[in-house]
């Protein structure tokens, strides 16, 4: 009868640091800086992208360039600033396109049900059956290699898992009274769909949103370093790593920082993915 | 608080096998400290019924889980629970885990949860069962005692086959048996038949009474039904808000309850057998055990409350031998609690109109099967309806009574639209409401206007994201009439249904259960219907709350004139709201007619047996 509260020590220790406020902070804090770089990235970066000086050649980091030079004297700290651009763009469109056809696909099949379901779900089926990146990296070899295409490519690879969740959480909320009363009081389907359901399941796909947002950089950058995403020359993270893996030995920071980059972004956004779920999932509950 | 065990002692000192000194719980979750039971003393002798009685939030559970040292994490008890002298709050989990089952022994609400499902009954009750040497029993042995210890519990059949084969009753039987495997001399029952349908709360609670005796066991009944308690117990707690409020005699403190909250609960609990001119209720609901700290805790909500009643927490007093009052003013308010008791209970007639009223919604052969558990063609399809022929006329108060799966909520959602029946059809005001998908607009909106309904569950009918006043704000704009300004009628609304018009700004998260019906039927009235669907409206409620909540269904039915299709499993309730009434048993109407014939005098078997039901303390 009294309400029982959760047990402390149930999540492991390696969960609860993973959430505690600090890493959180930490990754917003990144999250900030990413975004102030890819407004204003050309203030902040010393030379341009593409700005050679074959004289200086291959540098290891040091007073003038802080990440030292690439073989063709290209400053790696500079095109890492660039390279944030790409990679909060591409992920981003990624993020909101599967955002919108997940989420309108998935309420529709959990809430009407019957033909609708069976078809969205048999579309996801097929989807999840696909081995993603490779359709992907002979989609792109048959069409020409183009970002917006991967982007476009991506897309359509991503929102069945987004279809597939909201659609389990709007089957949840459905049958719940609230829905029910609005059902009986006669509000028409949109009106159940948009103002009732899609806010209660919001907090799903937000966190949901952050994790695609990982898992697009994480694809995007892997076709750059395939050669198959954006041209050779950009200042993108994976094409610099495919470039500069070779220099491993000669300056191995014209490597470790685009991968570096791409591992840290991809990881504050699981961590704000999950944080935000918490909180948002409490929306309601917790006054 | 030991001044008062002190008094308590003299008075029963024969055979005390548990007692509980000044116990109180705590939770402690993060930095935030939070009591649950405060300062509460209780005794058990060999060979007698306790029981302890409150609402949720009482602190009742958890000073049972305290007893046998079964505290959720993040809950603290201190104090002294002694079992003959031993205190098992200074004991480890291992000593404890010697004493439960063998001295003490628990048995929980929810019998679907408590027995393991992957394990055939009879080996869950000897599993725990030893020789004399200590070694397991042989194959032979084990299966003779499980047999012989099933049909201590009335479930012999069950000793090969697996939980999820029984009824919810047998499966409470087996954990029944299950407990008592080790023969303890204590038996803990936290809400033993609240899960239960009616007819098998009556078995489960004579059946515990009876082992209780056979076995000369102390039980300890944990229950928030008064009627359950008086009906199984000795002596009483009555505990509210963490604290004990009143203790005595089961039969003194239903002949006459000392402490203003008794009486407020014996009073809330409508009675089966007539119907009351007026519902007493406890305004308001449970607070937290903090909030009332260094005051009675009953103060905010008692209509005696006077300044020294918020002056310091009044302990338990003796008012006469072997009776315990926390109330300060109880020598003062004696006769005005007793008149009320007297003016509470004066029954009412029944009135039935002098004419046959129109009908509003007339229900003929309908049925609905809902398809088998497998896809398989053979699978036989579950029915929930077998041809059922009810009409509510309009302004009419009809009943409609059954346990679980007798299909009184399939009916209620076909009514409404959420289900399609499978055959029969449905007339509600001259429109055909059999199919609705086939309806046209506005046909749809006529019946819309007509019904509506009241779900049980009031945590889950309000979205938690949207304000109460946006709530009911949507439905009047949905359908509008005569506009008055929208605000003006979510105030109007919530007005109508006791609420202050404040709360429209209020998110469901921050009402109480009793609140969030109340905005429940608000949302419903908004449509202005003729008839309100109540699909259990009261039994999720705490007892107090519960009343209140009647009484407004009665007092809107005498302002507005709207009907009510009551569905519910409570007799009681049933006989204080509707005139006539429908027994519903596996899907077909076994009985009908005028609430009073029907429920005085039963004529099919399984009404007799849902009348006999209704724990009463002379059939004792």
């Amino acid at each position: 009868m009294t309400t029982v509260a959760v047990p402390p020590g149930v999540r492991g220790r390696a969960r609860l640091l993973a959430r505690s406020p600090v890493t959180v902070s930490l990754s917003f804090a990144f999250l900030g800086i990413l975004v102030f770089l890819a407004l204003f990235g050309p203030l902040v970066a010393p030379n341009g992208p593409r700005s050679m000086d074959l004289s200086t050649g291959l540098t290891t980091p040091n007073s003038e360039f802080w990440f030292g030079t690439d073989d063709v004297g290209r400053d790696v700290f500079s095109r890492t600033i660039y390279g944030v651009r790409y990679a909060l763009f591409g992920p981003v469109l990624i993020v909101v396109g599967a955002f919108v056809i997940g989420n309108v696909l998935g309420l529709a099949a959990g809430y009407l049900g019957g033909l609708v379901d069976t078809s969205v779900m048999r579309w996801v089926d097929l989807m999840f059956a696909l081995p993603g990146l490779l359709v992907t990296i002979v989609l792109i070899g048959v069409l020409g290699a183009s970002y917006l295409l991967a982007v476009v490519v991506l897309i359509v690879l991503t929102s069945p898992f987004d279809a597939r969740i909201i659609r389990g959480a709007t089957l949840e909320q459905r049958s719940l009274p609230y829905v029910e009363a609005a059902r009986t009081i006669g509000l028409p389907v949109r009106a159940i769909l948009f103002r009732h359901i899609f806010p209660n399941v919001l907090p799903i796909a937000f966190a949901n949103a952050f994790l695609n947002f990982a898992f697009s950089l994480v694809a995007l950058s892997a076709l750059s370093f395939l050669g198959l995403g954006i041209g050779p020359g950009s200042a993108d993270w994976g094409r610099m790593l495919a470039e500069s893996r070779l220099l491993l030995f000669e300056n191995p920071v014209a490597a470790l920082a685009p991968g570096g980059m791409i591992v840290l972004t991809a990881t504050s956004m699981n961590l704000i993915g999950d944080w935000l779920y918490d909180r948002l999932a409490d929306r309601g509950r917790a006054r | 608080m030991s001044t008062t065990t002190g008094r308590l002692r003299g008075a029963q000192d024969a055979g005390r096998l548990l007692e509980a000194v000044d116990l109180s719980i705590e939770s402690r979750i993060g930095g935030d400290r939070r009591s649950i039971v405060t300062g509460v003393d209780l005794s058990l002798g060999a060979a007698e019924t306790v029981g302890v009685v409150g609402e949720s939030g009482s602190g009742k559970s958890m000073t049972a889980r305290a007893l046998v040292g079964l505290l959720p994490g993040g809950l603290s008890a201190r104090g002294q629970v002694l079992l003959e002298g031993r205190n098992l709050l200074d004991m480890s989990q291992r000593q404890l885990g010697q004493i439960r089952g063998t001295e003490i022994a628990l048995v929980l609400q929810d019998p679907f949860t408590m027995l393991n499902p992957v394990t055939r009954c009879g080996r869950q009750v000897t599993d725990v069962l030893r020789d004399a040497n200590g070694r397991r029993l042989g194959r032979r042995a084990r299966r003779e005692e499980a047999e012989r210890r099933l049909a201590e519990v009335g479930v012999p059949e069950a000793v090969d086959r697996y939980p999820f084969e029984l009824s919810g009753g047998m499966r409470q039987r087996v954990a029944i048996a299950a407990a008592l495997a080790g023969d303890p001399r204590i038996l803990i029952a936290d809400e033993p038949s609240t899960a239960l349908d009616v007819t098998t709360q009556k078995e489960m609670l004579d059946l515990l009474k009876s082992l209780q005796v056979s076995r000369s066991m102390g039980l300890l009944l944990i229950t928030h039904d008064l009627r359950v308690a008086f009906s199984t117990c000795d002596r009483l707690y009555v505990m509210y808000a963490g604290s004990l409020l009143e203790v005595g005699a089961a039969s003194a403190l239903e002949a006459e309850p000392l402490h203003p909250y008794t009486l407020g609960l014996l009073l809330s609990e409508p009675p089966a057998d007539r119907r009351l001119t007026e519902l007493v209720a406890i305004p308001g609901s449970v607070p937290a055990p903090d909030d009332v700290a260094t005051i009675c805790p009953l103060a905010p909500r008692c209509q005696w409350s006077r300044p020294k009643c918020e002056a310091a927490k009044p302990p338990l007093m003796a008012v006469t031998p072997g009776r315990l009052s926390a109330c300060v003013r109880v020598d003062e308010i004696t006769d005005e609690m007793r008149s009320l008791r007297h003016r509470a209970e004066r029954p009412a007639a029944v009135e039935h109109p002098s004419e046959v009223p129109v009908p509003l919604v007339t229900v003929m052969n309908l049925e609905k099967r809902f398809p088998g558990p497998t896809r398989r063609r053979d699978s036989p399809p579950t029915v929930a309806l077998g041809g059922v022929s009810i009409d509510v006329g309009a302004a009419e108060s009809v009943g409609l009574v059954g346990e679980s799966g007798s299909g009184k909520t399939t009916l209620a959602r076909c009514l409404v639209g959420l289900e399609t029946p499978t055959a029969g059809t449905i007339t509600i005001d001259g429109v055909d409401a059999s199919s609705y998908g086939s309806l046209s607009t506005e046909e749809l909106q006529k019946l819309r206007r007509t019904v509506q309904i009241v779900f049980q569950d009031p945590y889950s009918s309000l979205n938690p994201l949207r304000s109460v006043g946006s709530a009911l704000k949507e439905v009047l704009e949905l359908h509008r009439r005569e506009p008055p300004s929208a605000e003006g009628g979510v105030a109007e609304l919530l007005e109508r249904v006791g609420l202050p018009a404040s709360y429209a700004r209020r998110k469901p998260v921050a009402l109480s259960g009793g609140e969030r019906q109340r905005v429940a039927i608000a949302r419903a009235l908004a449509v202005r219907p003729r008839l309100i669907i109540c699909d259990e409206p009261v039994s999720a409620l705490d007892v107090s709350v519960q009343a209140q909540i009647l009484g407004l269904f009665r007092s809107l039915r005498e302002d507005l004139g709207v009907g009510y299709l009551f569905i519910t499993h409570d007799l009681a309730v049933v006989r204080q709201i509707v005139e006539r009434v429908y027994v519903l048993y596996r899907g077909e109407v076994v009985e009908s007619g005028p609430v009073d014939t029907v429920l005085d005098d039963p004529q099919h078997d399984y009404t007799v047996r849902l009348v006999e039901s209704v724990p009463r303390s002379s059939t004792r």
